[in-house]
Parts: structure tokens; C-alpha cells; sequence
């Protein structure tokens, strides 16, 4: 009996030496899990406003290009909510004045809050949708794109580490715990040092390369954030450029911006 | 001439050698022969029509779909909202979207009730749910799903059928780009989906399925040709050995012309193979055409050597063949000249398929006549002459060729009553042709796409299932092409879309229709708490761009590259239609046009529709009185308007074809006509000729309208080819008919009967392997060939009828110079080779 029990103490041993080399993909790194947790801790302020021009353009060549406004307050979980957004359309000059407001929630599973403004309509209207992986705003990104996916719902795994001109760059494979997801996988590099993304590659159910996401940082308040997006879909060949500026960060924006009442304003 | 014989006879292994050698190397090249089964082949390039539907397609994004059908009709279940159908439109629908060569990124790319979002409106707004994340079990959630699906206009008669026992599941393909990987894809979608059809079917579930959709049908294009080609060489083999046997009793009666046959298949397929031209739908006809043709001059030959044989105490082998071949040399090139020119008037066909049809079978009918003249001969100097010894001792009894064998005494007194009863012939003709006049003039012309395939074939049965219950598989495309951005923002212009699209429905066979119009409607209902009477047109112009905005939020970037472009300026409207002939499409499309000239207006100098068609397109149009089809034309309201779609295209396709196959029969007809004036010197010769076949062209079309049976592409085809092969009676016939009086027969019934006894003879057999090989296409999978098959036996039999009776009948009466010569009728020239004919010896007895 003493025997078994010591071999089984060894096997455990070993099996935990195994796991524990599972976790920490390349020695000396830490693992692809720990990489995203930090990335995911990554300081972007506790609130912030920014214009956007956005230019989508088809496989045909034709654009559609919109000015907004955007407003976005962290909210960390209080109220159960991780965010809220509030964004301004400056134009095209027919849709001047819509707003769109959403509430973000922590939970992965439930619904986030939207409601939009249509200066036509003259009516706040409460959009009751779902579905995360739908596109955001149109573009070639959708709402698990933009932020907001928690860590846990991926497993990560590092795969190598790279150098581009002096920049240390892991390259992280992160795989869809939940099955049937968009995407079957996504490669990310992140920026050893600043913790930001400056490429994504996002991989379809039939292992195809959908997306390729491009961004350019910019360090603000000693805050990274996006200045320029460039989506591109491989398989319809539309393209999403989202360039962003006059970005202010922890501004103090008071709650009442991201209330129904607020919408029928307009900017604040 | 005798040299060439001689010499040919001489050095007969060196040309059966020579022969056989040409052939191996074109059998060698055959390796390089390319099946291309893209229905696009057909389409001819540069034609605007066609390639301003191609222009639409590319600017809306729009893909070929695949269609499964999932029927239920039993009332206990409550059709098919119950859990196991449901189910299976589920599991359906995900494998679907995980298919390579399917566009589908995620499950909701495949349009069902198992994939969509239900789109409500509700007092504070919209909500964007599911109809169903798994098939609900329960009779009120069932209820529930059901009230919701026919809440909604858009999906009764496209997701669900109208009655609640079926449900469709549609999703797009990849295009295939033209690669044979493409094409592969596309077959394998069809033949997964088919299987997991057969899985269910075979745990015995009580659901019916069915698929529909270009996908569906590519693949059972190409399983059919393949399976048609299978069974038509061994079937026509079949019969056409069988004939010569019957015909001959001999073993080189049936071999000799067979293997003329198989070394110019081999010929002209080979020369194909060499200069890279693929094998089409159409070329798969090529073979057995060419055996059904092939085989005359062989028996013509080979008939003539036969009665040279029984004519003859003792045969000499050599003597038989040179008496056959001086005879038959002549009539042998004439009749092959005018086939391969009936063939070649394929070339005024704007197919490309067709002309190379036309084309490679008269390649092959050339090489067929070489090969008769040469090798022919050649192999039959080598055998011994001996005839079966039945007709030796027949023969030997009556010593008249017209008592031997029982096809020579038939048509012999055939031939003696159209001689004795020339009134009867002449009115029975003369009656015929009239009553077919009349018919004439009822002949319309309808084709259909789906009518293509075999009644029993199980996508023709999907395809009518499905636009049964269904709004219609058949798109018709409006496009509306604006001359600047945001043209589709204008209320007034989607009101009038709207109305568009109420006007059309009118007509019983519009299943359905589609526009952005629609989805404004719609929005504009969900976006004021739902309420039914706010479906409709908003009248302010930036609501609609707002909810164009909103819509855009609201799915991929391209979800509404369908209906509208990306920035507004163009839009388009489909139609669906239940029906897929082109009385019923055109019906459609005048009420279309109807609409659009009235509420859009037309602006002047937009040209002639059709004016920039090949002249041969615009003969046959005037000649058939087909309108023309339009592409298009500028609005008096700021925007270009044209039409597209599969409907349309259809149409396009069937003027093309016939009024195409009508220039060619006028051609072959000149073609034939000249040709004949050249053979026999005389244009008295070239219109007798010309006048039985013509009146089988009147009797062929003109009982298809008496019938009511529509003109259509097969049908259409089978005009020049008739006049090709069937011009090779009458000059057999007038050939044999001049020899007898040129042999000193003066008496008309005499020479009818000399004839008839001779020429007739193999004339019949001739025709008789011509109908036996054609009626092989009745087994055809297609409905165009099955026509072809029957209309081209129907009239090879027509037209030896009339070059046997009507032709006769004509130089009996008008004995025409070019026949008897002038009068009176020179001495009786002897000639070697019928010093010792008994026929002579008999008359002149």
C-alpha cells in the first residue's frame, strides 16, 4: 500500500511539473494568461472624451464617412455595469444630432442597455439587443472587439516573442472557451513594454483569416490610447478606418451625460 | 475519278494503314479533352443584356443561393412548429454555415427561422431577439414562435410557408471564380447537404426535403450529362448495329460502317482535344449525332455494292467495289458537303457552345465522307464478294433486284402506287402543307430554365415544391442607378418603389418582392411602438436617414448590399416569381416596365432596344416577330432604370437561341439550295431539292403549333440539322433517279421503281439509323434533348416520306430538263458496269 501511495505522490509530482510548464509557455516570460490579465489592467482612466472620423469603405470603393463625439465613463463593476458611452453624431449633416447611449455590462451572458436618439423621429428609443458579436456601429469590429471581453472568457497561450526595430512584442494565441464563438481564435501582439495591441489577426469557425486589426498608439496624460484603427476583412474585403483625436482624459464627467434625458440634448 | 479508285484499291494497305494511324494519333490527344460544365460557357460574351446582369450582380453583391426545403404538412404535429422539425432546421443550419464555400462567418449568414433575429417594435422602443435559440418545447412557446413569424410580412412566404408546413433554410455560396476548385466546392455543398438529407431519411423522419437554388442545379447538370453520355454510346451502338444487321445479315454490313463512324468521332473529338476546345453540355450530343449521320455513306456504298454483287454470276471483288464506288462517290460528297454545311450555319448562333458544336460535327462529317472514300473501300476490296444467300437465291429467282429482299419489293411498290396516284401524293402534300401554314402562325416560342431538367429529376421537383409554398425561386431585378450618392434617401422615389412592388404582386405568379422600401416601412412601424398603420413611406428625408443609420448599426457592413449600394445612389428592387417560362416572365416584366414608364417617365434619344444585337440575332427576330429585350433606359426622374436577374436573363437566352437558330435554317436552306444547283448544274435542281425539305419545316413547326407545343431551344436547333441530313434523301434519290434515265428508262413509274428498288432502299435504311440514334436522346435527363431527339426522328422520318413520295412525285410530273434532258431522250448508253443489269434487260426486253 505504501508503495502505491508514494507512487501516486510522484505521479501528481510529475503532473504538476507538466501543467506548470503548460503555464508558462516560453521560460523566463510570463504566461500567455498573465499577459492578458495584464493587458486587460492596462491604465486607461476613469473617463474620457474623444472625436472620431470614422471611414468605412465597401470591396467596390464606395465610403461612408462619420464625424462623433464620443463620451466614456469606467464604471468598474459598480451597479454591475463595467461602462458607460455616450456618442454624438456631428455628421453627416442628415443624421446631425442622433445619439446613441450604452450602458455595458460586467456580465459577459447579459444584455447591455442602449437607447438612440433620432432627431427625426423626436423620440429616445430603447434598443433591446443582445448579441455581442454583432458589428459596432457598422464597422468591421464588433462590441467583443471593442473592449470589455473579460480575460477568463479565452484561454491564452504565448507563442513567441518577436523584436520589431528594438520593441519586444509577444505574439498571443487566445482561443474561445465558449464554443460556436465568431471567432475560432485570435492572434494578438502586444507590446512587451506599454502593454498595447498595434496588431490583431482574428481567425474564423473555418480557420480562415477574417480580420486583421492595425493600431497606432499615442501616450496621453500617461495614458495609452487608440489613434488610429484600421480594420480589414479578408473575406468581404471592407475596411474600417477610425481615426481618433482631441482625446481628454479623466475629465470628471458627471453621470447625468449618460442618461436618457442627456440624448434629446445633444453634446453636452 | 475510276484512277483514284484504282489507285486507292492498289495501295489499299498503305491507306488502311495511313488511316489507322491518323487515328491513334487523335485517339493519343484525346487525354486532353476538357468537360467545362459551367452553366456561364453558354452565356455569349459581349452581349450587353447578359452582361448588364452580370454589372448588377457585382454592384449589389448578389450570390447564388442554396435552398433546403423542410416540409411538414401533418396537422397533429402543428406543421412544422413542433421541437423535432425545428430541430432539424437548427442543425441544418449550423452544419450549413460551417461548409467551406459557404459565406457565412457565423450562424445567422444562413437565413432560417433557426438563425434570424425578430425585429419589434415595443412601447419605448425596439427589441432585437431570436426567434428561437433552441426549438421550444412547449405548446405556448410554439404558439408564440408562430404568431411571431407571421407577425411579420417579410418572413411569411420566405422563412415559413404561408400554411405553416414549411420552412426554407437559403444561404449564399462563394463564387466559384471560374477555378475547377470553385466548381468542386459548390458540388460538394450539394452533395453534403444531400447527404444529410439521406442520414435523416434513413432514421425514417416523417419531415420531406428538398433542394432548390443555382447550386442544386449545377450539380445535377453535370451528374446528368455524365450519366446521359453513359448510356447513349452502348444504346445507339446498340440500335444502329442492329439496323445494319437486319439490314445486311452480314458481319461487314455492320462493322465496316460502324468503324467510318468510330475513327471520325475519334477524328473530330481529337481535333478538338488538340486545339483545346472543351467538351460543353451540348458537345455531349456530337458523338451520337455523327454515328446517326456517319453511318449513310457506308450504307450507301455498301448497298450499291450489295445489288452490284447480286447483279453480277460471278462477283469479282474489286469490280464491285469500283462499280459502287463510281456510282457513289458523288452523291457520298455532295450529301456530306450539304450536312457539314447545315452544321456549319451553327455558326450564326451567339452561343459559343453551339458554334463549336456546329462546327466539330461537320468536322466530323467530313471525316467520316474521307474515311468512306478511302479506307472504305479499301477494307471492302479485300473481303469476298458474297451476299447472304437468301437474297442470292431471291435473286436468282426473279432476277430483278426490286423483288429482292423485302425492303426493296415494299418500297418498289411504294414507288409504283406514288407513280400510278401522282393526284393523291400532290393533294396529300399540297393538304398537309396548308393545315401546317395555319399552324405556323400559332407557333409561340416559351422556354424554362427548370423544364430543362426530367420531370422525376428531384431539383425540378424541389424547385417546384419549393416556389409553390414559397414566394418563387426566379428573380427579376429592378435597378434603380442614381447619378449621385444618397438618391435613395428621397421619400417620394421609395414611395413610388413601394407602389412599384404592390403593382407587380398583382400577378398571381409574383411570389414575392424586395426592396429597401420595404425595410424603411418596417422600421419606421417598429420605431412607433409597432403600431400597423405606421408602415409606411416616413415623408421626411432625414428620418430616413436616420433609420438608415440605425440600420446600418445593426448587422454586418454589407447586410443591405442586396437591395441598396453603399452610399445610396443605386438601389434595387427583386421580384420573385413562382414561374419560370418566358410567356409568364414577360407578362411580368410588361407590367413592370408598364409602371416604370408611367411614374418615371422615359427620356428621348435612349436608342432602339437591340440595335447593337449581330445581324444574325436581328434576322431571326424579324423573321419569328420576337421583340427585342431592353437593358434599360434613362428616367425623366434623375436616374437611369434597367433590368436583370435570372428571369430576365432567361428571356435574353431563349431570343438568342431562336431567333439565332432561325437565321440558320434560312442559311442552310440557301446553303443547301446553292450547293444542290451546283451538283446537278441546274437551279431547277436546287429548288426541287429544296422543296420536300421545306415542306417538312412547314410540316415540323407547323404541327408544334397546331398542338400548342412551344418553340424552345432544343426544339429550335433541330431546323438546320434537319435540313442537313434530310437534303441527303433527295440527292440520293434525284442522283439515282437521273442515272436511270441517263440508262435509257424513259417510263416515269419505271424509273420511280428503279430507284425506289436502289437509292430507296438504302435511303430507308439510311433514315432508319437516323431515327433509331436519334430516339436514343428520348432517354436523355433533359427536357431539350429529349425534344431534340424526338423532333429530329419525327422529321428524318418526315423527310424520307417526302423524298420518296413528294420528290417522285414532282419530276413525274414536271419531268424537268435537267432529269430527262431534251427531248426526245437520248439512245440508251451503255455502260461496262450495267451491261448485264437485269433491271435493263427488263425494260428493254
Amino acid at each position: 500500500m505504501k508503495t502505491i501511495g508514494l507512487w501516486i505522490g510522484f505521479g501528481l509530482l510529475v503532473l504538476s511539473a507538466v501543467s506548470l510548464a503548460d503555464a508558462q509557455e516560453i521560460p523566463g516570460e510570463p504566461s500567455g494568461r498573465e499577459i492578458a490579465v495584464m493587458v486587460d489592467e492596462r491604465e486607461d482612466g476613469d473617463d474620457q472624451i474623444s472625436e472620431a472620423v470614422w471611414t468605412l469603405t465597401n470591396s467596390r470603393g464606395k465610403t461612408r464617412k462619420r464625424h462623433t463625439l464620443r463620451y466614456w465613463k469606467d464604471y468598474e463593476g459598480l451597479d454591475g455595469l463595467s461602462s458607460k458611452s455616450f456618442i454624438y453624431f456631428e455628421s453627416p449633416p442628415d443624421v446631425k444630432d442622433t445619439t446613441f447611449l450604452n450602458w455595458s455590462q460586467e456580465d459577459a451572458e447579459a444584455d447591455d442597455d442602449q437607447w438612440i436618439y433620432l432627431p427625426a423621429l423626436r423620440k429616445v428609443r430603447r434598443i433591446a439587443s443582445g448579441d455581442k458579436e454583432n458589428s459596432f456601429m457598422g464597422s468591421d469590429m464588433i462590441y467583443d472587439d471593442m473592449a470589455d471581453r473579460e480575460v477568463e472568457e479565452d484561454t491564452h497561450k504565448l507563442l513567441r516573442v518577436e523584436q520589431d526595430n528594438g520593441t519586444k512584442l509577444y505574439v498571443l494565441e487566445s482561443t474561445p472557451v465558449k464554443e460556436n464563438y465568431i471567432y475560432s481564435k485570435k492572434l494578438r501582439w502586444i507590446n512587451a513594454e506599454t502593454l498595447t495591441e498595434p496588431r490583431i489577426e482574428f481567425y474564423d469557425r473555418k480557420g480562415r483569416l477574417l480580420k486583421i486589426l492595425t493600431t497606432e498608439w499615442e501616450e496621453i496624460d500617461g495614458i495609452w490610447n487608440w489613434k488610429r484603427i484600421v480594420v480589414e476583412n479578408q473575406l468581404t474585403g471592407h475596411k474600417t478606418e477610425l481615426d481618433i483625436s482631441n482625446v481628454r482624459f479623466n475629465q470628471g464627467l458627471k453621470e447625468s451625460i449618460f442618461t436618457e434625458r442627456s440624448l434629446r440634448k445633444g453634446a453636452p | 475519278m475510276e484512277s483514284i479508285f484504282r489507285t486507292i484499291i492498289r495501295f489499299r494497305f498503305l491507306v488502311i494503314a495511313a488511316v489507322l494511324g491518323v487515328t491513334v494519333v487523335a485517339a493519343m490527344q484525346l487525354q486532353y479533352l476538357r468537360f467545362e460544365s459551367d452553366a456561364e460557357s453558354m452565356i455569349p460574351p459581349n452581349d450587353p443584356v447578359l452582361h448588364y446582369n452580370d454589372v448588377v450582380e457585382e454592384r449589389f453583391g448578389m450570390l447564388d443561393l442554396i435552398i433546403v426545403g423542410v416540409l411538414n404538412d401533418n396537422p397533429q404535429e402543428n406543421g412544422v412548429f413542433n421541437p423535432r422539425t425545428l430541430g432539424i432546421v437548427k442543425e441544418f443550419s449550423e452544419k450549413i454555415a460551417l461548409l467551406p464555400g459557404i459565406k457565412a462567418v457565423r450562424d445567422e449568414d444562413v437565413t432560417s427561422v433557426a438563425t434570424m433575429d425578430n425585429i419589434t417594435g415595443t412601447s419605448d422602443g425596439m427589441a432585437v431577439d431570436p426567434f428561437m435559440e433552441e426549438p421550444p418545447r412547449s405548446a405556448e412557446a410554439l404558439a408564440a414562435l408562430k404568431d411571431a413569424l407571421f407577425d411579420n410580412a417579410m418572413f411569411v412566404d420566405w422563412v415559413v410557408s404561408r400554411d405553416g408546413t414549411g420552412l426554407l433554410i437559403m444561404a449564399r455560396m462563394e463564387s466559384s471564380e471560374g477555378t475547377l476548385e470553385g466548381v468542386a466546392r459548390r458540388a460538394a455543398i450539394y452533395r453534403t447537404i444531400r447527404d444529410m438529407i439521406r442520414e435523416k431519411e434513413a432514421v425514417g423522419v416523417p419531415e420531406q426535403f428538398h433542394i432548390a437554388g443555382r447550386g442544386a442545379m449545377e450539380v445535377t447538370f453535370s451528374e446528368d450529362g455524365r450519366s446521359d453520355m453513359e448510356r447513349f454510346l452502348p444504346l445507339i451502338l446498340f440500335i444502329g448495329l442492329g439496323t445494319l444487321y437486319l439490314t445486311y445479315r452480314s458481319l461487314r454490313g455492320v462493322l465496316l460502317p460502324f468503324a467510318v463512324v468510330i475513327i471520325s468521332v475519334i477524328w473530330s473529338m481529337g481535333l478538338m482535344a488538340w486545339l483545346r476546345v472543351p467538351m460543353y453540355f451540348i458537345s455531349t450530343m456530337m458523338p451520337v449525332t455523327l454515328m446517326a449521320i456517319g453511318v449513310a455513306y457506308g450504307i450507301h456504298i455498301l448497298s450499291r455494292y450489295y445489288d452490284e454483287i447480286l447483279s453480277q454470276v460471278e462477283p469479282d471483288a474489286e469490280t464491285a467495289v469500283m462499280a459502287a464506288m463510281q456510282e457513289m462517290w458523288k452523291p457520298v460528297v455532295f450529301t456530306a458537303l450539304t450536312t457539314a454545311a447545315g452544321f456549319l450555319s451553327f455558326l450564326t448562333a451567339a452561343m459559343v457552345p453551339i458554334r463549336y458544336f456546329g462546327v466539330f460535327t461537320s468536322v466530323g462529317v467530313l471525316a467520316a465522307m474521307v474515311v468512306s472514300l478511302t479506307f472504305f473501300p479499301a477494307v471492302l476490296s479485300l473481303l469476298s464478294p458474297t451476299a447472304s444467300r437468301s437474297l442470292r437465291n431471291q435473286m436468282n429467282r426473279s432476277r430483278d433486284l426490286a423483288a429482292t429482299g423485302w425492303a426493296a419489293r415494299t418500297l418498289s411498290s411504294l414507288g409504283r402506287g406514288v407513280a400510278r396516284r401522282p393526284l393523291l401524293v400532290w393533294s396529300i402534300a399540297v393538304g398537309t402543307v396548308l393545315i401546317c401554314l395555319i399552324g405556323l402562325q400559332r407557333l409561340y416560342v416559351d422556354s424554362s430554365w427548370i423544364d430543362v431538367f426530367h420531370k422525376q429529376s428531384p431539383v425540378r421537383i424541389g424547385d417546384e415544391v419549393l416556389r409553390e409554398k414559397f414566394q418563387g425561386t426566379l428573380p427579376i431585378y429592378v435597378a434603380i442607378e442614381g447619378h449621385e450618392p444618397d438618391l435613395l434617401k428621397d421619400p417620394n422615389l421609395l414611395d413610388k418603389l413601394d407602389r412599384l412592388q404592390a403593382a407587380v404582386e398583382q400577378d398571381s405568379i409574383v411570389g414575392g418582392s424586395l426592396s429597401i422600401a420595404e425595410f424603411i416601412k418596417r422600421m419606421h412601424r417598429v420605431m412607433n411602438e409597432d403600431r400597423k398603420e405606421m408602415e409606411v413611406i416616413p415623408d421626411s428625408r432625414d428620418l430616413i436617414a436616420q433609420y438608415l443609420l440605425l440600420y446600418s448599426f445593426s448587422g454586418d457592413p454589407d447586410d443591405f448590399d442586396e437591395v441598396v449600394d453603399y452610399d445610396y445612389q443605386h438601389a434595387n428592387v427583386s421580384f420573385f416569381l413562382r414561374s419560370d417560362h418566358s410567356a409568364d416572365i414577360e407578362r411580368v416584366i410588361d407590367r413592370i416596365q408598364d409602371f416604370a414608364v408611367r411614374e418615371f417617365g422615359v427620356e428621348e434619344n435612349g436608342g432602339q432596344a437591340g440595335d447593337h444585337d449581330p445581324l444574325t440575332v436581328r434576322f431571326g427576330r424579324w423573321v419569328a416577330g420576337i421583340t427585342p429585350t431592353v437593358i434599360g433606359w434613362e428616367t425623366k426622374s434623375g436616374f437611369w432604370i434597367g433590368f436583370a436577374g435570372q428571369g430576365y436573363m432567361s428571356n435574353r437566352f431563349s431570343e438568342l437561341v431562336v431567333s439565332g437558330q432561325l437565321t440558320s435554317l434560312v442559311t442552310s436552306l440557301l446553303a443547301v439550295f446553292l450547293l444542290t444547283t451546283c451538283m446537278f448544274r441546274s437551279v431547277v435542281a436546287g429548288l426541287i431539292n429544296i422543296i420536300p425539305i421545306s415542306a417538312v419545316m412547314v410540316f415540323s413547326f407547323g404541327l408544334m403549333g397546331l398542338l400548342g407545343i412551344p418553340l424552345e431551344v432544343g426544339k429550335s436547333m433541330t431546323a438546320s440539322m434537319v435540313i442537313g441530313i434530310g437534303i441527303d434523301y433527295t440527292i440520293h434519290f434525284l442522283n439515282k433517279y437521273q442515272l436511270k434515265t441517263r440508262d435509257g428508262l424513259v417510263n416515269p413509274e419505271a424509273i420511280t421503281v428503279a430507284t425506289m428498288a436502289t437509292s430507296g432502299k438504302a435511303i430507308f435504311f439510311n433514315a432508319a439509323v437516323v431515327v433509331g440514334g436519334f430516339l436514343v436522346f428520348l432517354t436523355s435527363n433533359f427536357k431539350p434533348n429529349f425534344y431534340l431527339g424526338a423532333m429530329m426522328a419525327l422529321n428524318m422520318g418526315a423527310c424520307l416520306l417526302a423524298s420518296m413520295t413528294l420528290l417522285p412525285a414532282i419530276l413525274n410530273t414536271f419531268k424537268p430538263q435537267f432529269v430527262y434532258g431534251t427531248m426526245p431522250s437520248p439512245a440508251p448508253v451503255m455502260r461496262t458496269d450495267y451491261a448485264v443489269s437485269p433491271l435493263q434487260e427488263k425494260e428493254t426486253v
